[in-house]
């Protein structure tokens, strides 16, 4: 099912949470929804949960309008919040049960459908604990779970990897990139672009309420490339003192301390950072690690924005 | 206890309400009900073994009312639990996920309503059978005070359970301040009632004082309940139908009530809730694709949709303010006696009618020029308040100049000034203030869109 964001608006007295915002999320991909704090991410999410109403603009799950009829949408929009509710006094099971029983499911296909959510997020050993006991990664799989009893065809995910240890948000990658394999449109706001970039097929960049990039990934790249080429060398002991020789290596060309242990090399063209490579490792320098941060999405991301806050 | 949870836990069936089943289990599993349900059978043990104990001549009516205030405080205990379950929920955005189900706003209110009906129906049928007994008697009219009371008391719980769900807020302060205020007047109310009654032996004016306030209060939890109701619901033609047309029959059964039970104040309030309703149908219907395309065709019929499909954030506010200002100015005015034990409830009402009938009427000025004002500034929002102040004092000031020039209090501009509250002419000027509230609404809502928000289009060049 495809998503289209058309004009969206919204102020909250004089201040403008979104602009105009209008982009697209192809049906059966999976979106990543990035920008600075305070951009409207959540905002625009909500109103395309149909939870809050745009002052103009709309949102379309194919042809059908998610501002004017949010209570059609809802039948196939899966939405998860940042954070799940820390609801006293309810087990897993009674909280998914709830939910399915919301969602219209009844019988043995209601039965099924704990089944089939349960075993997508891991669940099984969660289901007879209290909610307030679980810690927040538990309660990501269970918020996880809840939206996908009525299977819904698009889910929309707010910061779903929001203050996770490591080991969650594996978890998290894991179940949300089986979901992608299904073949559903995700859009997914979140900070944490390294996660992101290899289970997005495009990004939406939003800031100041405005978008300011959006569409495939590998098009946004060609978009934005300058020709300059950066790559980032981590040493196994001090970069410092690497500086010098590999500025000899590489004859005007910049060279940076980027941290205690890394060195950024500024390149002019995809040529350059071949043969600067080939030199560097024939001169047997101790590089641990190469990175390239501006053909990731951060070097997108921060390319795009500037950080600015509304 | 527990296995008693775990058996209702496993009976509730798939066509049930599910937000019914989530809240009872959640109260199944807290321990809220369990020690309320406990405590009460403890206290009516000892309440009643003292009493057994006691000769007649040595239980004065202070034994009584202090098992009256813990009875209900022990009732109380259960619904205050949901609340603060629902206040933490709201403040940390919780009920998001309940609002994104294809659950209807009925089924979600209900569902929420019903389950703290239901456990507070538990414990006051627990504790009724004591309660009676410590009475002396299965008397009637203890009996029914008693409903009454029980009335009362679920109205109020209506009433804090529709505040702290309402979606119209995402801060729970906000919504939470007069939902505590009112839980605090429940202690007031029931207090003071019972303790009269009881040290009241001829129990007059006890019911009177029982009625209104539960007519008071259900008239105020009901429109409260459709407010919530509408809403939930997105914005479309006919969606505030339902919940203004019931008010305006909750306004049309108080009046029969009124007369019934020969309450002067039934005519307060079914003023009070028309004007609420019509204030309400001040706010313009959002002109969306989806409200355009649901108005009927018929022109009538359109008006009628129109006039009925607004929101009523504003018209509860001015509700609440109403009521309190009125309750309080009701109870409070009259202090000739002081004293509990001899309170003529109905000299008292006599007294306070006097105060309470303009104070009515000059609050429905108030509010017909405080909604004036602000539909002024909605149709241009650069008109200061002063510029605003002199228009609606020549609204107020035009009508008494000439009716004054007509030859005193006579003819159609004395119903329109504030000279008819003056003179004692209630009775035609709030009819009359309804009829231009009514025409207002109509002009309100046809106005085009354009007209509204021409001060939002840029100006030329930018």
């Amino acid at each position: 099912m495809r998503i289209r964001v058309e004009d969206l608006t919204k102020r909250f007295g004089s201040n403008v949470a979104l602009d105009k915002v209008t982009f697209e999320v192809p049906s059966g991909s999976v979106y990543g929804f990035v920008g600075p704090n305070g951009a409207g991410k959540t905002t625009a999410i909500r109103i395309m949960a149909g939870l809050e109403g745009p002052d103009s603009g709309t949102v379309l799950y194919d042809d059908l309008s998610a501002v004017e009829y949010p209570e059609k949408a809802r039948r196939f929009v899966g939405f998860m919040p940042d954070t799940l509710a820390d609801s006293k006094d309810i087990r897993v099971w009674e909280y998914l049960d709830f939910f399915a029983r919301a969602c219209g499911l009844a019988g043995k296909e209601k039965e099924k459908a704990l089944i089939r959510a349960g075993e997508l997020t891991n669940l099984d050993n969660l289901s007879g604990r209290f909610l307030c006991e679980l810690s927040k990664g538990m309660k990501q799989q269970v918020s996880l779970a809840r939206i996908l009893l009525h299977e819904p065809s698009v889910l929309l995910l707010d910061e779903p990897a929001a203050g996770l240890d490591p080991r969650a948000r594996a978890e998290l990658r894991e179940s949300l990139r089986s979901l992608a394999a299904d073949g559903r449109t995700m859009l997914i706001s979140s900070h944490i672009l390294a996660e992101l970039e290899d289970l997005v097929d495009g990004v939406v960049i939003i800031e100041k309420g405005k978008i300011s990039a959006c569409g495939e990934l590998s098009e946004i790249r060609n978009r934005s490339a300058s020709g300059e080429c950066r790559a980032l060398l981590t040493f196994s002991s001090d970069a410092a003192s690497f500086a010098g020789k590999v500025e000899a290596l590489c004859p005007g060309k910049s060279v940076k301390v980027h941290s205690p242990r890394q060195l950024l090399l500024i390149l002019d063209s995809e040529e350059e950072y071949f043969s600067a490579m080939a030199k560097i490792f024939q001169a047997g320098l101790p590089v641990t690690a190469l990175s390239r941060p501006d053909c990731g999405l951060e070097g997108v991301f921060m390319e795009k924005t500037k950080g600015e806050v509304q | 206890m527990k296995n008693f949870a775990e058996i209702l836990n496993k009976s509730f069936p798939d066509g049930m309400n599910p937000v019914l089943v989530k809240e009872f289990r959640q109260t199944l599993n807290g321990r809220t009900l369990a020690g309320s349900f406990i405590g009460l059978v403890l206290i009516s043990i000892l309440f009643c073994f003292l009493d057994l104990q006691i000769s007649p001549v040595g239980r004065g009516t202070g034994f009584s009312a202090l098992y009256c205030f813990i009875y209900w405080f022990m009732l109380i205990l259960p619904a205050a639990g949901c609340f603060s379950r629902w206040y933490v929920e709201r403040g940390q955005d919780c009920l998001t996920p309940e609002y994104t189900t294809t659950l209807s706003p009925f089924t979600i209110l209900n569902g929420k309503l019903f389950s703290v009906l239901i456990s507070s129906l538990i414990l006051f049928l627990t504790g009724l059978p004591a309660f009676l007994f410590l009475c002396g008697r299965w008397d009637y009219s203890v009996l029914l005070l008693f409903l009454l009371a029980f009335a009362f008391f679920l109205a109020t719980v209506m009433l804090l359970c529709l505040l702290c769900l309402s979606p119209e807020r995402r801060k729970v302060s906000t919504g939470s301040l007069p939902g505590l205020t009112l839980l605090g007047l429940l202690f007031w109310f029931v207090g003071f009632q019972f303790l009269g009654f009881f040290c009241n032996p001829a129990r007059e004016g006890a019911f009177d004082m029982a009625i209104q306030a539960d007519v008071l209060l259900f008239s105020f939890a009901v429109q409260c309940y459709f407010w919530c109701y509408a809403r939930l619901l997105p914005e479309q033609a006919n969606r505030m139908v339902l919940p203004r047309i019931s008010g305006l029959i909750l306004c049309l059964l108080l009046v029969a009530l009124s007369g019934v039970c020969r309450l002067d104040s039934g005519l307060v309030l079914c003023c009070y809730g028309t004007v609420n309703v019509l204030i309400a149908s001040f706010e313009r219907l959002e002109q969306t694709k989806r409200s355009c395309a649901e108005l009927p065709g018929n022109p009538f019929l359109r008006q009628i949709v129109l006039f009925f499909s607004s929101g009523a954030c504003r018209g509860l506010f001015y509700g609440i303010v109403f009521l309190a200002a009125g309750i309080l100015l009701l109870f409070f005015t009259d202090a000739s006696t002081g004293k509990w034990g001899d309170i003529s409830w109905n000299g008292r009402f006599a007294a306070c009618l006097d105060w309470y009938n303009p104070y009515v009427a000059f609050c429905l000025y108030l509010v017909f020029y405080a909604e004036l004002l602000l539909v002024l500034r909605r149709w241009n929002p650069r008109w200061k308040p002063l510029v605003l102040l002199l228009i609606i004092c020549g609204f107020l000031s035009l009508p008494s100049m000439l009716c004054l020039f007509a030859g005193g209090g006579e003819g159609i501009f004395f119903l329109f000034s504030p000279l008819s509250i003056a003179f004692g002419e209630k009775s035609l000027a709030i009819p009359a203030l309804l009829c231009a509230a009514v025409l207002l609404v109509i002009v309100i809502q046809n106005v085009s869109v354009a007209f509204f928000r021409k001060v939002f289009a840029p100006r030329k060049g930018e």
